[in-house]
């Protein structure tokens, strides 16, 4: 039988990386206007590229499972579910790219 | 590491980016083709884009991390400042994206019916992403190799 909803799961990390593509670009911007938080960020991990890594990473898999378990698989169709993602990995590399060529 | 070693690692480290890219360009194409037998090719295809993507992100992380401020100082030294200002910048925080999409991609394969296609559209529009993403990320390495070189010109030939 064809099932035309898409999994629960699907949904959750589809909504998870399309949050985590504008929450990355938003950290890079705040860790650069911010030497403070960079070098915090810095000294955790001895990088602060590891410590911004495991950070979106880890929010990335733990946001996955939340929004797995709180979605309404009949709200997010394919398309819309598509668009919302292309949306926000577009803005959030183009906002990255905007801010490094201007900061 | 020896510095025949530093240099294998960052070569592996671009190999599975770009193996990444072929397997993505390959899950494209049996996509667009599908049928109930291409299926499982599918599945297998849109794990190993993933496999080969995490494993490059994890080579290209360690060298960044442990190797990469004596280019950094060599690239800023030189006339093509930006290829480290912008393109390495932008690479670096990027290459998250990337891996999250990649993420995506065996989740969409193996809990879907791709035989619907809006569910099989939202696997193309990931892939195309990665494809796009990678292919981007890709050309910035090039461009940062390239300010090494410039940067080692200007000090050998100022």
């Amino acid at each position: 039988m064809t099932n035309m909803t898409l999994d629960k799961t699907t949904i959750g990390f589809c909504l998870s990386a399309a949050v985590m593509s504008i929450l990355n670009t938003a950290l890079v911007i705040f860790k650069e206007l911010t030497p403070p938080f960079k070098k915090a960020m810095a000294d955790a991990m001895g990088h602060h590229w590891t410590t911004h890594g495991i950070v979106v990473l880890g929010l990335f898999l733990v946001l996955g499972f939340v929004l797995s378990g709180a979605v309404k698989p009949e709200s997010w169709g394919a398309g819309k579910l598509g668009n919302t993602l292309l949306g926000s990995v577009i803005l959030g590399s183009a906002a990255l790219a905007a801010f490094y060529l201007l900061h | 590491m020896s510095l025949f070693g530093v240099q294998v690692s960052i070569m592996v480290h671009v190999l599975f980016g770009v193996l990444g890219i072929i397997l993505a360009v390959a899950l494209l194409v049996y996509t667009l083709n599908i049928s109930e037998k291409n299926i499982p090719k599918i599945k297998s295809l849109s794990l190993w884009t993933a496999l080969s993507m995490i494993t490059s992100y994890v080579l290209g992380g360690w060298w960044y991390v442990v190797y990469y401020a004596h280019e950094r100082d060599v690239i800023r030294s030189g006339a093509w400042k930006w290829a480290h200002t912008f393109f390495m910048e932008w690479k670096e925080h990027v290459f998250f994206a990337l891996l999250f999409l990649s993420v995506l991609l065996p989740v969409i394969a193996y809990r879907n019916d791709l035989m619907v296609p809006e569910n099989r559209k939202l696997l193309l529009l990931v892939t195309w992403l990665i494809v796009l993403i990678g292919l981007a990320v890709d050309g910035s390495g090039a461009v940062i190799s390239r300010g090494v070189i410039v940067g080692y010109m200007g000090r050998v030939a100022p």
